[in-house]
């Protein structure tokens, strides 16, 4: 008992620190940083900084200043060339050419050549490693290099994703010597990113340096960026009104509301690669009838769905982030529409209750689980609510589709085949069936020509925003609070990481 | 067992002339307590209807006496009908636990050996646990809901019963009397009815109330963890656990579904206690 309330003061007076610490840059005006160092607010630590041996996200958006990939996406999400110069795809979209750039320096001093490129995606590949994103690169039968500029891939079947795969974060290219000579990069990580590794105080910070033979000239602007550790929300909004900080991660109210109204901070707002849904299991009924589909659908208010649950955010009709470029717009299909909702479910003989199951853990899903059986309620449809903790949901909801509703968030992707994969077979959780949806996405993953994937991609998104296996509520926005004088800041939602070779103060 | 109770009762003595203010105020909170519960839907709006656009609104604000919270709920209704909830979980629980620990209590002393030895056993493991724990594992078996959790809580305090009624039916059979009517042919039954269940029934009714004050914290605890009452589902314990949010904001929403736990708790806890002390002199004589 003595010893629990002597953390728990303990606990207390480092809150009280915390807030001290950072009144001093108040009173004394201004940053009190040089105006060419970045301090940027983490809300959590990096668990390595491998980007090849974890699924970590704090861990890339650390290392996307640190690493480059062959190709990367721009700010508008399409894939532009980055270490690779251009690529091409052979007639039988098995082979895939890259032509490297030659003036691409590592921090160590070493020149970028194809076999660093070979060594990366074999040490992607190498079972020892065992990268979590293995899955990505499964289709990969060989690599090679015939010459010090040139690397080609070879599939064992036609993989439009894996262009995507290579602009992500976990394909990011290493040394080859290093990799050879089993360097630890999880502690000291060498790239050719635009900024290098300086040092790492665990629990503490992660100092960065300008890189300054980076192959894209004049960039960066900053000299230095440190990656702080701020967990708790408070600190790290207190934290940016006074200076301390010049970037935090991620905002939510309420502190969203205090930076909002500071002088010193402006929020820089994106979309989020976010689909929020209303799980409907189309296995059950009378959930399977399209026109009770149609009436859950009609019953939700969506804007004030996302006002209300997820602090703001664009709503959206189907079941791609409106950031995408393979983003639809179907908001002419269906429309709110509580009168006919009630008149649908005025027709239903339910047998039993409509069994809403929520994460717990989540709690603005729970909040909008809340309003989903309020609006459904009023419409006359009888709901009952049942929380789950995460790893039931993961078990009994998702895997098992134990479930009527369920409301979650399915997050973004580079390509739309991560989003989409296996919809319409009724294997998903929502026991969605449509075989031209299933057709068009199969076909989709195949296809190189990236039109004709649009194409196929829209096909799919419209079956499934006309059948609803969910009500599409929308994509929040995502919050990220800035030093007001900060310039160039980009948040790339999909990757859901942050560009700095831009950034600079005014 | 009299002469531990006349030291305890030594320096009262002077307190029995005096009436007894809290344990009226006690009686009253539990009567206003049963009444609300009961008088919630004629008295108070539907405790679920949103008005997004009336959210967070202060206590006293046009028609709401306790304002309303973040989904523009009112929170007077929310607690009146959150009392159906406690009071469900409180006698509930409650009496599940009388019943149980009476026949188990009046099994043991009147039964053979090894039925002893065992039942002790499983009142002692159950014991043993700590009873939130034990109440979020059986929740995760049985499924969420005050329904389940009052009849989960009710189990859980059966050994606390049981024990009450053992000790106070064992001392009978020990008396003379209950050996003299054994012997002038009152049958095994006969006995456990004539002179075990007048004498431990009291006892055991005072602990069930005071375990029924348990019920009402327990039952909020569980429900702030998610684990009781289902949202939007008015309950204390969710009321509670919406509010922390808007501390800062509205702390009116934490205080008055507060008050109602700690009013709720102590008119059960102190009826309890006065029960106990009425029980005692009359035992006395």
């Amino acid at each position: 008992m003595l010893t629990r309330s002597v953390v728990r003061v303990g606990l207390l007076i480092v809150g009280i620190l915390g807030v001290v610490a950072c009144r001093p840059a108040t009173e004394t005006g201004g940053t009190p940083d040089t105006p060419s160092e970045l301090i940027f607010g983490l809300s959590g630590e990096p668990d390595t900084l491998d980007p090849h041996a974890t699924a970590g996200t704090l861990t890339f958006q650390v290392t996307r200043s640190l690493y480059d990939t062959l190709v990367e996406p721009d700010r508008d999400g399409t894939i532009v060339p980055a270490l690779a110069r251009e690529w091409s795809v052979g007639e039988d979209r098995l082979t895939w050419t890259f032509t490297l750039r030659d003036d691409v320096l590592f921090h160590d001093g070493s020149t970028l050549d194809a076999e660093d490129v070979v060594a990366s995606l074999e040490r992607l590949l190498d079972p020892e490693l065992a990268s979590p994103n293995v899955f990505e690169y499964e289709t990969i039968a060989a690599i090679q290099a015939p010459d010090e500029q040139t690397v080609v891939i070879r599939l064992d079947r036609p993989h439009a994703p894996l262009l995507a795969t290579l602009a992500s974060g976990w394909s990011a290219i290493l040394p080859s010597e290093l990799i050879d000579s089993g360097h630890d990069f999880a502690n000291e990580p060498v790239g050719t990113g635009p900024f290098s590794f300086a040092a790492w105080t665990r629990g503490a910070s992660i100092e960065l340096e300008r890189n300054d033979s980076y192959w894209q000239d004049e960039l960066p602007y900053l000299e230095r960026v440190v990656f702080r550790n701020v967990p708790e929300q408070a600190v790290m909004a207190q934290a940016l009104i006074t200076g301390e900080l010049d970037v935090a991660d991620i905002l939510v109210e309420p502190e969203l509301s205090l930076v909002q109204q500071a002088a010193s901070t402006k929020i820089h707002e994106s979309d989020s690669g976010l689909v929020l849904v209303l799980t409907i299991n189309t296995r059950r009924s009378p959930l399977d009838r399209l026109r009770v589909r149609q009436a859950i659908n009609a019953a939700i208010d969506k804007q004030a769905v996302m006002e209300t649950a997820y602090s703001g955010g664009r709503v959206i009709h189907t079941f791609m982030d409106a950031g995408s470029p393979y983003y639809v717009d179907f908001s002419d299909l269906y429309s709110y529409d509580p009168e006919f909702a009630a008149a649908v479910a005025a027709e239903i003989e339910f047998e039993d209750e409509l069994v809403l199951r929520l994460p717990q853990n989540f709690e603005p899903h729970v909040r909008a689980g809340e309003l989903y059986h309020e609006m459904l309620r009023q419409a006359g449809f009888p709901v009952r609510t049942e929380l789950v903790d995460w790893a039931t949901w993961l078990e009994d909801v998702f895997s098992a589709a134990q479930f009527d509703l369920t409301v979650i968030g399915h997050t973004g992707t580079l390509d739309p085949d991560g989003r989409l994969a296996r919809y319409g077979s009724g294997e998903t959780y929502d026991g969605w069936v449509n075989p031209v949806a299933l057709a068009a996405i199969e076909e989709a993953r195949v296809v190189a020509d990236q039109s004709r994937r649009a194409e196929l991609y829209a096909v799919a998104l419209e079956e499934m925003a006309r059948e609803l296996p969910f009500v599409y509520v929308g994509s929040p926005f995502r919050t990220v609070g800035l030093d007001v004088n900060l310039e160039g800041f980009h948040m790339d939602v999909q990757l859901e990481s942050y560009d700095l070779r831009r950034a600079r103060f005014r | 067992m009299s002469s531990w109770k006349a030291t305890i009762y030594a320096g009262h003595g002077s307190a029995k002339m005096r009436p007894d203010w809290a344990g009226r105020l006690a009686v009253a909170l539990l009567l206003l307590l049963i009444g609300i519960a009961l008088g919630a839907p004629l008295l108070f709006p539907d405790p679920l209807t949103q008005r997004l656009d009336r959210a967070l609104l202060r206590p006293g604000s046009s028609g709401h006496l306790l304002g309303t919270d973040h989904l523009g709920r009112d929170v007077a209704s929310r607690i009146a009908h959150g009392a159906r909830s406690s009071l469900m979980a409180a006698i509930g629980s409650a009496t599940i636990a009388f019943s149980g620990g009476m026949m188990l209590g009046l099994l043991d002393a009147a039964g053979p050996k090894p039925l002893r030895v065992t039942l002790g056993v499983l009142a002692d493991a159950t014991l043993a646990f700590p009873t939130i724990l034990l109440a979020m594992t059986l929740a995760l078996v049985f499924g969420r809901g005050i329904g389940q959790l009052s009849a989960t809580l009710g189990v859980i305090y059966i050994p606390v019963v049981y024990r009450v009624v053992r000790s106070q039916a064992r001392s009978v059979t020990q008396q003379d009397y209950y050996r003299i009517s054994g012997a002038l042919g009152t049958g095994p039954l006969g006995r456990i009815v004539l002179h075990l269940v007048p004498h431990a029934a009291p006892h055991a009714l005072v602990q069930a109330a005071g375990l029924a004050a348990l019920a009402i914290g327990t039952e909020a605890a569980l429900s702030f963890l998610g684990m009781g009452a289902q949202p939007p589902e008015p309950s204390w314990g969710l009321l509670l656990s919406d509010a922390r949010r808007y501390l800062g904001q509205a702390p009116y929403l934490s205080i008055a579904p507060g008050v109602a736990v700690i009013a709720a708790t102590f008119s059960f806890q102190y009826s309890s206690d006065r029960l106990a002390a009425w029980i005692r002199r009359y035992d006395d004589g």
